[in-house]
């Protein structure tokens, strides 16, 4: 199986992230997790994404109905190493 | 090239800041080490030696022992995974794409494509919202039918700008276009061509054939074909005109707010970074400087070098004045860094068109003297004097940290950082 085709679907938008804190451990995403992100792509209600506030970045679910939101990548993938 | 096809010009905006400033303010405190692609630790911040990290340290030792330290490719790296991500991305949208140098392309657009995009216009708006969207750093679109003029359209609204050149339209963009700003018209070839009279570029491009044929070398020739929209320079995929880029950076302790110290480290660097350069045959187009703060955070400028070279005391002479500009002495910085990027080889005859190359040669000839001297004595045994703060200091307190900036690694993706 080809690794990088399975994870990664724009190879040049993507980008990554290590998580911190467990506010997503309900998502199973925890401390140290590694996310890949996909700039550029349009986010739907119920995805997970990533946005900028105050210089720092944010990762949460995108709620229904959010408006307004400047929103700087949608993760498609998280990588955890045992 | 046929009729139906454009040339698209596509130009990184302050490059190498646009990516630094896409990428560090979220590694400012963290333990970091650098190296990723050595695949040994070849510097580490302070709070990743603390953790117990050290220099030369495997990284696959760092990985399994401090999961929590990020792992970076060294800068160079990483300019070049933006330059191939460019790359891709306009594959996407040109069948024929040429790196010009670590943040240039020229493409070949067919025009069926632009119509299916509802015209040349929307189609190149689309291009660099897609390219800009995917990397978060902007670029300057031109796009023309001749590889000059795409430079020219590029050049002309700066930055994130997209302009388009059509025969209707080229004359008024070149009348507001200076001489001296067409690629392949250098220095030298612009005093005279302005002590000729000639101010802008429609005036050259106005001139008879015959005047440029008579009076003036084929390359020039060339360039005046372009001007006037007939395609002479082929995008040509294969020509890989640049090759990487150089970088030296040290870190010194304690930090310091001393001007003549701070400068004397980036002239040490410079230094360094040119023998390089030179020991790999090649000559530089652009500098690029740099401090970082004592808090981690990095100020750079870029420096124009008026001919391509390896020579330290040209290098330093430019560079000089953009330190002034990013110099502050209220700060304190821990380290200075020089890159030196669009390099051409050493064989490669500038563009100046009136053989001022015999001149420059003799003017640099020195400098295989001196690398013959470090070459049996060592790096330190002869610099400029400019350096010699820098060399002194270290000799005496044996401080030389070997600290680059961290990005990261693991896995080729540019690390943006955490996110909580």
């Amino acid at each position: 199986m080809d690794l990088d085709n399975y994870l990664i679907r724009n190879r040049e938008a993507t980008f990554m992230l290590r998580v911190k804190g467990d506010s997503m451990r309900d998502a199973g995403i925890m401390e140290g997790d590694m996310v890949l992100v996909e700039r550029g792509v349009e986010a739907k209600p119920g995805q997970i994404i990533i946005t900028e506030v105050d210089g720092s970045w944010r990762i949460r679910y995108l709620q229904k109905g959010e408006k307004g939101l400047h929103i700087s990548a949608v993760v498609t993938a998280m990588i955890r190493k045992y | 090239m046929s009729d139906k096809q454009k040339i698209l010009h596509v130009d990184g905006d302050a490059f190498f800041a646009s990516v630094e400033r896409a990428q560090y303010p979220h590694l400012r405190g963290k333990p970091v080490v650098v190296g990723m692609e050595r695949g040994i630790a070849t510097a580490a911040t302070y709070e990743a030696k603390r953790l117990g990290v050290a220099r030369g340290m495997p990284i696959w030792q760092v990985r399994k022992n401090f999961p929590s330290v990020t792992i970076l490719p060294t800068h160079f790296e990483l300019y070049e995974m933006y330059a191939e991500k460019l790359y891709s991305l306009l594959k996407k949208f040109s069948n024929t794409v040429q790196r010009y140098s670590i943040d240039e392309c020229f493409c070949l657009i067919d025009e069926e494509d632009a119509e299916a995009s509802g015209g040349w216009q929307p189609y190149l708006h689309q291009i660099k919202e897609d390219v800009q969207k995917s990397l978060g750093v902007t670029y300057s679109f031109g796009l023309a039918d001749t590889k000059v003029l795409a430079k020219v359209a590029s050049k002309y609204q700066k930055p994130d700008g997209k302009t388009l050149i059509t025969p209707a339209t080229r004359r008024d963009f070149l009348e507001r276009t200076p001489i001296g700003a067409i690629w392949g018209i250098g220095y030298q070839t612009t005093l005279k061509l302005e002590r000729r009279g000639l101010k802008n570029a429609l005036q050259f491009a106005e001139l008879s054939r015959n005047i440029i044929e008579g009076d003036f070398s084929e390359p020039l020739l060339d360039i005046w074909y372009e001007l006037n929209g007939t395609p002479i320079f082929k995008v040509d995929p294969m020509a890989r005109q640049y090759s990487k880029s150089l970088q030296a950076t040290r870190t010194f302790t304690p930090p310091s707010n001393d001007r003549s110290l701070v400068f004397s480290e980036l002239s040490k660097n410079i230094e360094t970074v040119c023998s390089h350069l030179r020991s790999e045959g090649q000559l530089a187009r652009k500098a690029w400087i740099f401090l970082k703060r004592a808090d981690f955070r990095r100020v750079g400028r870029e420096v124009l070098l008026p001919y391509p070279t390896g020579n330290p005391s040209q290098v330093l002479a430019q560079a000089s004045e953009a330190f002034s500009k990013i110099f502050d002495s209220q700060i304190h910085y821990r380290s200075t860094g020089a890159t030196l990027y669009d390099l051409v080889p050493s064989s490669f005859s500038q563009d100046d068109l009136f053989g001022n190359n015999e001149s420059m040669h003799a003017r640099d000839s020195y400098l295989e003297s001196i690398d013959m001297i470090r070459g049996r004595f060592g790096m330190d045994s002869i610099h400029l004097a400019s350096s010699l703060l820098s060399v002194k200091r270290r000799q005496s307190t044996h401080a030389s940290e070997h600290a680059s900036d961290p990005y990261i690694g693991g896995l080729p993706f540019p690390y943006l950082g955490e996110a909580s």
